[in-house]
């Protein structure tokens, strides 16, 4: 027998396994890889502004998930981005729009950029753009997401095109600081999506909204027209409603605006914009966006 | 093996011999020449005086204020005027021409194309998105003594409703009595409620403003 023998072999097996892991990982990676294709596109509302989307790979028509981000929020930032690939996989052609966000706005100023987003009428809007995308069929429904201003516009979306079936919006009020009221346009019953058809999902410490977990409630039932007074959350037999995320629920212990951000500056609201919280990204409780997607999947056709 | 035949007398050009060569051989020298001197003429000869170039500028822009309209080739234009041809004339506004084809026409020209020369940090060091945002809903011309003349608006945008029209010049939108906005963080931007910006309007600075957390009559393009 020879000398080393007993040293080698577990050696020998450790790095077959380590081998395993690693083409394991590989292969998935290229299987997840092969399953969607990212695209990129345009779309016209005045000047020209980017979509950047994922489809499924595989042959076949496909439901139509659109994401709007915040304001000042990259179009393609991690958060968006994080959406867009929990919808692909779960069947929706996805695609995040870029829109004029530098700044906020009244309900006429925001309602002009949705519809310039969601303008069923136009052949230049971003949603007539996806829609006539190869792999998509629109027939089969079309759902909104967004955060802050972004989901302004998601709620708004179906003012727009009548084939929108459900809206979600993160860190949406009517309320925004002290300069806007958008009651007008985002109160129940002032747009056209139906309260039954939205799931809108606040940080406790949302400052935009007005900072408590009360406030935050209170916004979430002004436009969702669901009230469960003192509760966390409250939805409806068909998943919709409202959520209030709270500090322990999270990463950084930080439930603000962007509670869907990751290692931003202790107490600044909205300041983890390069990472995503793994608890949001891959947890699944109700205010993660795996089951948000699961929720907004409910409303379309396969 | 090599023999070589060595002489006492030097071998001169035979001179003579270069002088019976005729003209009717020289005809391609003499045409390489005519097409230099065509170059250089055609090099140095000024195609258009300078001030010919800056006078059809600012015709149309005139023509535009007349009309009452500050997008041309937007929805409701005149058919005469979207149906001029390009080439009639060399003017800057040539560019405001629509870009795209179909229903995208229809939107006029597309500011973020025909503004793709200008960087949004010509126009404001403290607001890069701020100034992206200008350049999305104005067309700009450079001007040959700095800052851009205003070419076209787009209605309904916040910049049309703070009274920006062709014609003005803008050198910065940053104004010096204006504290500086982070712009990667969201709450600094949803808590502006006023853009406002100095423009050259008729050799006079003029302040325009527009508060955006007021509603108007039409939902406008941002």
């Amino acid at each position: 027998m020879h000398p080393s023998a007993p040293h080698t072999t577990p050696r020998r097996v450790l790095w077959r396994l380590g081998s395993y892991l690693v083409a394991g990982m590989a292969l998935l990676g290229a299987l997840s890889a092969q399953a969607q294709t990212t695209f990129t596109t345009t779309y016209r509302n005045g000047s020209t502004y980017n979509i950047y989307g994922k489809e499924p790979s595989a042959a076949g028509k496909y439901p139509v998930y659109v994401h709007t981000v915040g304001t000042g929020e990259a179009y393609d930032s991690a958060w968006a981005k994080a959406a867009i690939d929990a919808a692909v996989a779960r069947g929706f052609v996805a695609a995040t729009v870029q829109y004029a966000n530098a700044s906020f706005g009244s309900c006429s100023t925001i309602s002009g950029r949705a519809k310039g987003i969601f303008n069923a009428t136009s052949t230049s809007s971003a949603i007539a753009k996806l829609c006539a995308r190869g792999k998509a069929d629109c027939s089969k429904g079309i759902v909104t997401g967004g955060l802050s201003q972004g989901s302004i516009i998601s709620v708004l979306a179906k003012n727009y095109d009548s084939r929108v079936q459900a809206s979600m919006g993160q860190g949406t009020g009517s309320t925004y600081t002290v300069a806007y009221n958008l009651e007008s346009c985002m109160a129940n019953g002032k747009h056209a999506q139906p309260g039954e058809r939205i799931r809108i999902i606040n940080g406790e410490r949302d400052m935009f909204v007005g900072g408590t977990e009360a406030i935050a409630r209170s916004q979430a039932e002004l436009v969702t027209g669901l009230k469960c007074t003192g509760r966390q959350s409250c939805f409806r037999s068909n998943g919709s409603g409202w959520y209030i995320v709270k500090d322990l629920e999270v990463a950084d212990l930080n439930a603000d605006h962007c509670f869907m951000g990751n290692l931003g500056v202790p107490g600044v609201q909205c300041s983890g914009i390069l990472g995503v919280d793994p608890y949001y990204e891959y947890g699944n409780n109700q205010w993660g966006v795996k089951a948000t997607m699961d929720w907004l999947k409910t409303f379309v056709r396969p | 093996m090599k023999h070589y035949e060595l002489s006492s007398q030097p071998r001169t050009p035979s001179v003579p011999a270069a002088r019976t060569v005729p003209w009717v051989r020289r005809w391609p020298q003499a045409a390489l020449a005519l097409v230099a001197l065509g170059a250089v003429l055609w090099a140095l000869w000024p195609a258009q005086p300078p001030a010919a170039l800056h006078t059809q500028a600012s015709a149309p822009v005139a023509q535009a204020q007349r009309a009452g309209q500050a997008w041309p080739f937007a929805a409701g234009a005149s058919e005469t005027d979207a149906a001029e041809p390009a080439a009639a004339t060399h003017s800057p506004w040539d560019r405001l021409q629509p870009v795209a084809d179909g229903d995208e026409t229809a939107q006029g020209p597309d500011p973020r194309t025909l503004n793709a020369g200008i960087a949004p940090e010509r126009l404001s060091v403290q607001r890069r998105l701020a100034a992206q945002e200008f350049l999305d809903h104005v067309v700009l011309q450079p001007e040959p003594r700095g800052g851009y003349m205003v070419q076209a608006v787009l209605p309904g945008s916040v910049y049309a409703r703070s009274g920006l029209r062709p014609g003005d010049t803008v050198y910065t939108l940053d104004l010096p009595d204006q504290p500086p906005v982070e712009e990667s963080n969201m709450v600094a931007l949803t808590s502006m409620h006023e853009l406002a910006f100095q423009v050259v309007r008729d050799g006079a600075l003029v302040r325009l403003s527009v508060r955006l957390n007021e509603e108007v009559a039409s939902d406008g393009q941002g």
